[in-house]
């Protein structure tokens, strides 16, 4: 009976260690593995950097106190002499005026108010001759944001008929299209109120001229044609 | 040396920030399955070496003597020692038993194989998670800047891309030592049942 029992334990201490061996070995090949996998990628080592970069800021951070203090410095000065000049000459210029009695003075009572243009240009405004632009005039071409095909009209579709329109519309200052009208139509009576109705749906970047946004009119040529 | 162990160890940190939360249960999986991997080749090449031919076999069986465990350390022995504790005398009914004891040694083999080929194809899986994670994130910074900010956009796809090639990296691996030790282990059911049906012939 105790043979048996031998046997067993002699074979149970041999395998004791096992489990340990085994978590031993598994962590240094897992440690090994994982160790290999960031050399997979072909990212230079970050590590390095830091180390030469981090003196250099600390060189850079024991400067910027001192420069600060040596502009400090001058600057009080400057003000000082800044401060004083234009004082008197304002008054000089003051005091001056009165003391200088020109000849000339009493020939040029309107002068000012000529010269001045701003109220021209206003005035040309209002009229509205200035309202609207060509494309031309324009800071930058003229973008569209929705460009709808129009519908080929079925009648046309069906007999084979292929032609082109020729409209001319308004972009207001939101971008939006008005008064569109049909300049040339061929054939006339069949594709104007497809383009009338497609037109009307375009939507523009608003025309700019000086940054301001414009009225603009813009002329377009639509085909129709069968493939 | 020590430097350059040491900036690999970096890389490792670094690497394994990038990766995020999923690599976490990525590297406690492969842990795991590592030690059962492990565990088991010592196991199998315990039971494969010193093994015990059919012959001695029954010669140890006729004369009721236990294998010696200097001598013998392999799986047949371990059949006869276990047979020779269980055995009843009567001849019938020992070839229950024999056949019983080899059921019972053969299932041990197969211990833990299906869960080192679960854990393997977890691997992959967990990448995956952190692919769409990654993703996630990605978009997350996308909605936020826009397309603009590629800098903060690539943390969540190095993410992404990292998770998935640790995923494989553990998964490949872990699939070989499966079927290397599903062969090992059909290897050592094959010498049982063959020592076994010689034993119940000779009973």
């Amino acid at each position: 009976m105790s043979r048996p029992n031998d046997y067993r334990q002699i074979l149970r201490q041999r395998n004791r260690g096992a489990w340990t061996w085994a978590l031993l070995s598994a962590m240094g090949l897992n440690l090994a593995l994982f160790m290999l996998m960031p050399h997979l990628l072909h990212s230079a080592p970050a590590k390095p950097t830091f180390d030469t970069l981090l003196p250099q800021i600390q060189v850079v951070r024991l400067k910027r106190p001192e420069s600060p203090i040596s502009r400090d410095a001058p600057r009080p000065p400057e003000v000082k002499r800044q401060q004083p000049a234009p004082q008197p000459d304002l008054n000089s210029a003051a005091l001056q005026r009165p003391v200088w009695p020109f000849e000339i003075n009493a020939r040029l009572p309107g002068g000012p108010d000529t010269i001045a243009l701003p109220p021209l240009e206003t005035n040309l405004k209002a009229l509205g001759i200035g309202d609207l632009f060509g494309v031309g005039d324009l800071d930058q071409p003229l973008i569209t944001l929705t460009r709808m095909p129009p519908i080929y009209p079925l009648g046309a579709k069906r007999r084979g008929i292929e032609g082109s329109v020729t409209v001319r519309f308004i972009v207001n200052e939101h971008g939006s299209v008005e008064k569109t009208t049909i300049i040339h139509a061929q054939p006339p009576d069949t594709f104007e109120e497809a383009v009338l109705r497609c037109v009307s749906g375009w939507r523009f970047q608003p025309g700019t001229v000086d940054g301001q946004p414009v009225r603009v009119w813009a002329e377009t040529t639509i085909h129709f044609t069968l493939d | 040396m020590l430097q350059l162990l040491e900036q690999t160890w970096f890389r490792l940190e670094a690497y394994l920030q990038d990766g995020g939360v999923v690599m976490l249960p990525l590297v406690l999986v492969s842990l795991l399955m590592w030690v059962l991997i492990m565990d088991r080749i010592f196991f199998f090449r315990r039971l494969y070496r010193k093994t015990m031919s059919a012959r001695s076999a029954w010669e140890h069986i006729q004369q009721q003597r236990m294998p010696d465990p200097g001598e013998y350390r392999g799986i047949v022995s371990l059949l006869v020692a276990d047979f020779l504790e269980n055995r009843s005398g009567d001849r019938m009914l020992d070839r229950f038993i024999l056949d019983e004891r080899v059921q019972h040694i053969n299932r041990r083999m197969k211990d833990y194989l299906a869960l080192i080929g679960v854990l393997a194809a977890i691997a992959p899986l967990l990448g995956l998670l952190g692919t769409v994670t990654g993703m996630i994130a990605t978009f997350d910074v996308l909605s936020v800047f826009g397309t603009g900010n590629a800098k903060a956009m690539a943390g969540g796809i190095s993410e992404a891309l990292i998770t998935t090639q640790t995923g494989l990296l553990v998964a490949i691996p872990g699939l070989y030592m499966k079927g290397f030790l599903d062969r090992r282990a059909d290897n050592l059911i094959q010498r049982v049942k063959t020592v076994g049906y010689y034993l119940r012939r000779h009973l």
